[in-house]
């Protein structure tokens, strides 16, 4: 389906759910609340049209400045190739979502060091350890935009090289 | 120590031992340096070019003897090409206690000598593989050319080729004078 058909198809299987932004790379991307996450995820992957088989990649968004902290999706066909982003954003102090490892095994993993590196809860998730910082962490969450450790050295500006 | 630690020790005393202690500081340094067989240690970028693609036919490590191993028990050369982030650095340093003395080690590339490019802005960067394990030579580049490793291991052989038998009963390990 071309990305216009997608997007009309969207809106309207799910109506007010969702939420368009504006498609910058061509990828029709989509808002979607927390809470609507499940039952959008099951239609994406079992409608014939749509038929969203393939997670390509799950990463952890922070915008401090509107206190919102979310997690991106970004799905592929491989039966329609077409692809799809979709963004949910959640207030920074206890974000929740639920795990889609049931509908896609790929955002095992993701989910893991997105939680590790963020702290975003994914609600029953099969395998909830940390993956890719070392086991007696105890730093907090590095890639929120305003964490500083202890090692943590930053780049000077310009000019300010000692 | 062990007795044969300190056999050069009194070798040395017996007239005509001097003969004897240069003679086995020259035949065991010839020996070790000519056959380096490095471990095959690659984290990141740097493992392409310094280990595989020096160790191919165009710069080949094997015309200087050094032939890889994948276990660090049959290896006495360890050269660290590539990136070290904390949790790899407590695996370094299990690797670097099981390969058996006399052992050598060579940081390759930015990453291993001082984080490199990675030394502002990241939180799980190990700044320089010598925080962990003790390193003889240093070979600076990002990657370096093939080249400037072969010149890192030569380099190296000229220090070995500097140890003296007689520092066996020594408990510190050698360090030789800067020229």
């Amino acid at each position: 389906m071309t990305a216009e058909e997608l997007t009309s198809k969207i809106k309207a299987t799910f109506a007010e759910k969702v939420e368009e932004l504006p498609a910058v790379t061509g990828i029709p991307a989509f808002r979607v609340k927390a809470e609507h996450l499940e039952e959008i995820c099951t239609t994406l992957v079992s409608d014939p049209e749509l038929k969203f088989d393939n997670l390509s990649c799950l990463g952890g968004i922070d915008y401090p400045e509107t206190n919102e902290i979310g997690v991106v999706y970004c799905l592929f066909s491989f039966a329609k190739r077409h692809h799809l982003n979709l963004r949910v954003m959640m207030p920074r102090e206890n974000p929740e979502v639920i795990s889609v490892s049931e509908f896609w095994v790929a955002a095992n993993w993701f989910e893991r060091e997105t939680a590790e590196l963020f702290g975003i809860k994914f609600k029953d998730h099969p395998d909830p350890r940390p993956l890719l910082l070392i086991e007696e962490w105890d730093e907090g969450y590095p890639m929120r935009r305003d964490w500083e450790g202890k090692d943590f050295i930053r780049m000077p500006e310009v000019g300010q090289e000692k | 120590m062990g007795v044969v630690q300190k056999v050069p020790v009194y070798l040395e005393k017996i007239p005509g031992g001097g003969l004897i202690t240069t003679s086995l500081d020259a035949v065991l340094n010839w020996s070790r340096a000519s056959s380096l067989w490095y471990l095959l240690f690659g984290t990141a970028c740097c493992a392409i070019e310094g280990l595989m693609c020096t160790g191919a036919s165009r710069y080949d490590y094997d015309r200087f003897g050094m032939i890889f191993r994948a276990s660090p028990r049959q290896a006495d050369l360890m050269i660290v090409a590539g990136t070290i982030t904390n949790k790899m650095a407590k695996r370094v340093k299990i690797l670097y206690e099981q390969m058996s003395e006399p052992k050598y080690v060579i940081a390759m590339g930015g990453c291993a000598i001082r984080g490199g490019p990675f030394y502002y802005d990241c939180y799980s960067v190990l700044r320089g593989v010598d925080l962990v394990i003790p390193v003889d030579v240093y070979v600076p580049g990002c990657p370096p050319r093939p080249e400037s490793i072969l010149e890192g291991c030569l380099k190296l052989q000229q220090k070995i080729k500097k140890e003296k038998v007689s520092d066996w009963s020594k408990t510190e390990k050698f360090i030789p004078e800067p020229e």
